[in-house]
């Protein structure tokens, strides 16, 4: 098969019975826990994994409406959108080690010269104005508890 | 005569001090973040969602009431004076509402477009009263297999919601119902996909898939369009005149009719009736050639069937758990947070509570036209903060909003990964309103289902043989063969006025 002639809706369709397949195997661990044939935890699993794997199956060989070419973003805004996740999951470790106060600080100094591209000075108050109302909105008016590191 | 005491005592409750500042607080923050550049209401809505969480229900669903129509009327700023809808929904208003802030009656459209939009809403909440008598009546009718029917039918709106590939919606919304099957098992208790992981156990949390596919998703869609200040047109007189008012007086109440009948349609999206009154509009009027050159009724009759088809969305959303559209959808599970679960027992079971939220929407919208009017100016000037300093503060917002609910940092990490997914099904255009909307209702499918199943000793046949259960699954074949023709309408309209294929629930 040549794989440059694999539409992306039929990467999807293989990913569907996949899930699908998932389903059907976890409906059979929960068989056993039924209350009868067809009354239990395993009915919907079973149901929806049938379901995903006839999706998927169709997805693969019925050509979808809209499902063209993909504009993907130039390689530049591509790294950003990778950066800005990653940034995203390393706050979200550093959250419970250095607290919240300080991870946003970090965190929101980070963003603003990724999104804005301002000097880093103004990125530094930026970011300390930023965490310091955050702090006082959700910490000390709303009273939410965060992590304190 | 009964629910007319129920509304009053109803509106004695939401016109108390706390719950006045509430709705009125509500109102500003969803206007303000519904103006943003990029930010349309749902994903307005589902930012600040979380935020509401920290007040007891009332006070948080009424807040919630007052952002929706703060970001809907948020979402109308922008189509008027940038040219930029929030929604679809909003295309027909830019068309007549832009040339009019060219011309400099920007206030005067936007006010226009308060008064349609209060006219509308009051017009639902009429409705809603003389409707929820009879949902009442029928509340204790419904057993799990009249659920079961429910859940079937509200499986129709996706239809409506499928973007341009009804089996990928399909697939995306039986993804939806398996996500929330994650987490204990209701009749066996035991831990179900849970991938040996402890905070697996506990399931997905709809908030944190909220914030990631709609504020993360739109932050990374932002990026990748390199979004700017955008310069908005210049304001002369923020108060429409009384000749502006006299001319869109019928528009409005046509608007308004045809909006809320529209709305009452289970699955109906607002941006159907907003094209059809649109179009209705046109052909009535004496002039349609001013049409699209800035006439005033063009804003007028949009915008009021806009609101009256979301504000008689409510009549669904509260009575059968249907949302008609993707803001109704995040409003659905603002209520599920709550533990309030629409359907035909919501009245019944918690009336009171019930009908302070619905005078709070009528409080809500008179809100927002006493207050967003003075503030016309100001709002135009928030859709000039640049995008470097808006889009850190959604990201850290979203993170705050998904951590707040169960405070845990497994829900941060679902936004995340979701807000990448987010964009990967944009890219793809793989429609995650069906996704939300069946993950949403995952739990009380299953629930009504294995009920139905338990009580029938296996037999779909249930579902057939009781006559409310059978009614509702007939009407679902009727509305998912009427929601496809309205769909298909409004798609070729769209082609028309925007030049392209557009999904009718981009975001």
């Amino acid at each position: 098969m040549d794989l440059k002639r694999v539409r992306a809706d039929q990467v999807g369709g293989v990913l569907a019975i996949l899930v699908g397949i998932t389903a059907i195997r976890e409906a059979v661990r929960l068989y056993p826990y039924r209350l009868g044939t067809v009354v239990g935890d395993h009915l919907l699993f079973a149901v929806l994994g049938g379901l995903l794997i006839v999706f998927g199956v169709l997805l693969i060989f019925v050509r979808q409406p809209g499902g063209g070419e993909v504009d993907w973003p130039e390689r530049q805004t591509l790294r950003a959108l990778v950066l800005t996740l990653g940034s995203l999951l390393a706050y979200r470790l550093l959250l419970p080690v250095l607290g919240y106060p300080v991870s946003t600080f970090l965190i929101s100094v980070l963003l603003y010269r990724w999104f804005g591209s301002y000097r880093i000075l103004i990125c530094l108050a930026a970011g300390a104005l930023t965490t310091a109302v955050l702090y006082v909105v959700f910490l000390l008016w709303l009273g939410l508890s965060l992590p304190g590191g | 005569m009964e629910t007319l005491g129920l509304l009053l005592s109803g509106f004695a409750e939401a016109l108390t001090w706390p719950n006045l500042l509430v709705v009125a607080l509500g109102a500003l923050v969803g206007t303000l973040v519904g103006v943003l550049p990029g930010l349309g209401p749902t994903s307005a809505i589902a930012i600040l969602l979380p935020l509401t969480t920290v007040l007891p229900p009332t006070q948080g669903i009424i807040m919630l009431a007052g952002i929706y129509y703060g970001a809907m009327y948020g979402g109308s700023t922008t189509a008027i004076l940038l040219n930029i809808p929030g929604e679809v929904s909003s295309v027909p208003t830019c068309l007549d509402g832009y040339p009019l802030a060219r011309q400099g009656r920007g206030g005067a459209a936007l006010g226009v477009a308060a008064v349609g939009s209060f006219v509308a809403g009051s017009l639902a909440v009429v409705g809603l009263v003389l409707f929820a008598p009879f949902l009442a009546d029928q509340a204790i009718k419904f057993g799990p297999p009249e659920y079961f029917a429910l859940m079937v039918m509200a499986l129709t709106v996706i239809v409506n919601l499928a973007g341009s590939s009804l089996l990928k919606a399909l697939t995306m919304g039986v993804f939806g119902y398996l996500l929330s099957l994650v987490g204990i098992g209701p009749s066996s208790g035991m831990p179900r996909m849970n991938v040996d992981n402890s905070a697996w156990t506990g399931g997905f949390e709809l908030v944190s898939l909220i914030i990631g596919l709609f504020a993360i998703t739109e932050v990374l869609k932002g990026l990748e369009e390199k979004k700017t200040a955008i310069v908005s047109a210049k304001i002369k007189s923020v108060y429409p005149s009384r000749a502006d008012l006299k001319q869109s007086f019928k528009p409005m109440l046509r608007g308004g009719v045809l909006g809320f009948f529209m709305g009452l349609l289970p699955g109906c999206s607002p941006a159907v009736s907003t094209f059809l009154s649109y179009d209705l509009e046109k052909r009535v009027s004496k002039h349609p050639e001013k049409f699209g050159q800035g006439a005033i009724e063009g804003v007028a009759a949009p915008e009021s069937a806009n609101n009256a088809t979301s504000s008689a969305g409510f009549i669904p959303l509260l009575a059968l758990g249907i949302p008609a559209s993707p803001p109704l959808a995040i409003l659905l599970g603002g209520l599920m947070i709550y533990g309030l679960a629409p359907g035909p027992t919501l009245f019944a079971q918690h009336g009171e509570f019930v009908w302070t939220v619905i005078a709070s929407m009528f409080i809500g919208n008179a809100m927002l036209l006493v207050l967003n009017l003075p503030l016309v100016r100001m709002w135009a000037k928030l859709t000039q903060v640049p995008y470097g300093i808006l889009a850190p503060i959604i990201l850290l917002l979203s993170v705050i909003g998904a951590y707040s609910v169960r405070a845990s940092l497994f829900d941060v990490t679902v936004a995340v990964v979701f807000g990448g997914l987010g964009w990967l099904f944009h890219k793809f255009r793989w429609p995650v309103i069906p996704f939300v909307l069946c993950f949403i209702l995952g739990p009380l499918l299953e629930q009504s289902l294995i009920q139905s199943m338990a009580m029938s000793a296996g037999s779909p046949w249930i579902f057939f043989q009781r006559p409310i259960s059978l009614t509702l699954m007939i009407l679902s074949v009727l509305l998912l063969f009427f929601a496809w023709r309205l769909k298909r309408r409004t798609e070729r309209r769209v082609v028309q006025e925007v030049g392209e294929d557009v999904d009718l629930h981009e975001h």
